[in-house]
């Protein structure tokens, strides 16, 4: 009994320090240095909104020096597009009060040389939906950066384009990310 | 001795599994998600009007024409009723607009024929017009429940707000003058600088609108 909890002890021991060698690591974007916006044209003028308020984490493979999965969650009440006005009127228009939040999740990251496709899940005005996000991924010494755009139609979304003047915005909301992790 | 032996090679096996497992998309989630915080209902700054009418301790809400205490659902009400009067202020602001631009062909035929009545009645109902319009649209801006974000930054809707006060004050000053140059207590051009001053600090405040920085 005594020399079988011991073997099961160092099963357990050895197991893990081979098995699990902590070459994954959990990374978190630097938002001081990490840039997500989003573009809306309209007949009158486009704008743009950046957000300093977002979450991006990942977990990344030491070894084979790749992201294996990413999470990035964003307050939409936290883009500010110069005008107080608009962005309110946008935190309306896609009931951010009730949806605060827009997240991406991916567990399916492929890659081909430097360009990296994220396969995974939109959550955007309480709507999920699969979202695929293609992006350049860069390493240095100390930091990856991953750096995209992507276009969301928000009507898929169940979002009615905001109106000033009478008229629309574009259905497309263009977003541009550069997320620089700590490695 | 042997029994301690066995125990620490257990529960150090057991620490070494638990620390090397997979992270999971849920562990990421829970970190991200752990950040949660209230949002305010509320901007920190208002207009005057909308801090006394909706503001957490104003009249609407004291006299019960707006929920007591602000939840998601109840600010999201007020954020539509919101944009359904700015969409009246925007109609009705271009109808102001209008009445002026009226009052602009009318006032000078007036100058010329003082005599001819339906010319004069004609400008009486375009500015009775005008001034409902434009009385519309300021109560519709004053009365309007507050947005979610004001931030300091001064912004082209700052300045239309700035202008608004100009114009507003071009407004009562063109119809004070009005009367008294009826009455003949006044000269008409003063009325007529009034007038024109307020429709182009009036046009240029909806000019701001499509202008950015």
């Amino acid at each position: 009994m005594k020399k079988s909890i011991l073997a099961l002890g160092v099963i357990l021991c050895l197991g893990s320090f081979v098995s699990n060698m902590p070459v994954k690591k959990k990374v978190i974007a630097d938002t001081g240095s990490s840039t997500f916006m989003y573009a809306l044209h309209h007949p009158l003028h486009s704008f743009e909104a950046v957000s300093k308020n977002f979450n991006g984490i990942g977990v990344y493979n030491e070894d084979s020096k790749k992201m294996e999965i990413i999470a990035v969650k964003v307050a939409v009440n936290s883009f500010d597009s110069g005008n107080s006005n608009r962005d309110s009127h946008v935190i309306e228009t896609v009931e951010a009060l009730k949806y605060p939040n827009v997240t991406f999740t991916a567990e399916e990251l492929s890659y081909v040389g430097d360009k990296v496709t994220a396969k995974g899940k939109l959550v955007f005005h309480g709507q999920t939906k699969p979202f695929t996000v293609v992006g350049v991924q860069k390493l240095s010494k100390s930091v990856l950066s991953i750096s995209g755009d992507f276009d969301v139609n928000m009507t898929d979304f169940g979002v009615e384009p905001p109106s000033l003047m009478g008229m629309s915005t574009d259905e497309e909301i263009k977003v541009s990310f550069n997320f620089k992790f700590k490695i | 001795m042997k029994n301690w032996t066995l125990f620490f090679a257990l529960i150090f096996g057991v620490f070494n599994v638990s620390i090397g497992q997979e992270i999971s998309l849920d562990d990421l989630m829970g970190d991200i998600n752990s950040e949660e915080v209230e949002p305010a209902y509320l901007p920190e700054k208002m207009l005057f009007t909308q801090r006394m009418l909706w503001g957490e301790n104003g009249l609407y809400r004291k006299v019960g024409f707006a929920p007591k205490e602000l939840t998601a659902e109840s600010r999201q009400r007020e954020l539509k009723a919101r944009r359904t009067m700015f969409k009246i202020h925007q109609a009705t602001g271009f109808l102001a607009a209008a009445g002026m631009i009226g009052q602009a062909i009318l006032g000078p035929k007036l100058y010329k024929d003082g005599t001819n009545f339906d010319v004069r009645k004609a400008h009486k109902g375009v500015a009775l017009g005008t001034n409902i319009a434009y009385g519309t649209t300021a109560l519709m801006a004053l009365a309007s429940p507050p947005p979610m974000v004001n931030r300091k930054k001064f912004d082209n809707i700052k300045l239309h707000k700035l202008m608004a006060i100009t114009h507003f004050t071009g407004m009562i000053a063109t119809n004070i003058l009005a009367q008294k140059a009826s009455a003949g207590k006044v000269d008409k051009k003063w009325h007529r600088a009034a007038a024109v001053g307020t429709f182009v600090v009036y046009t240029a405040s909806i000019v701001t609108i499509k202008l950015e920085f």
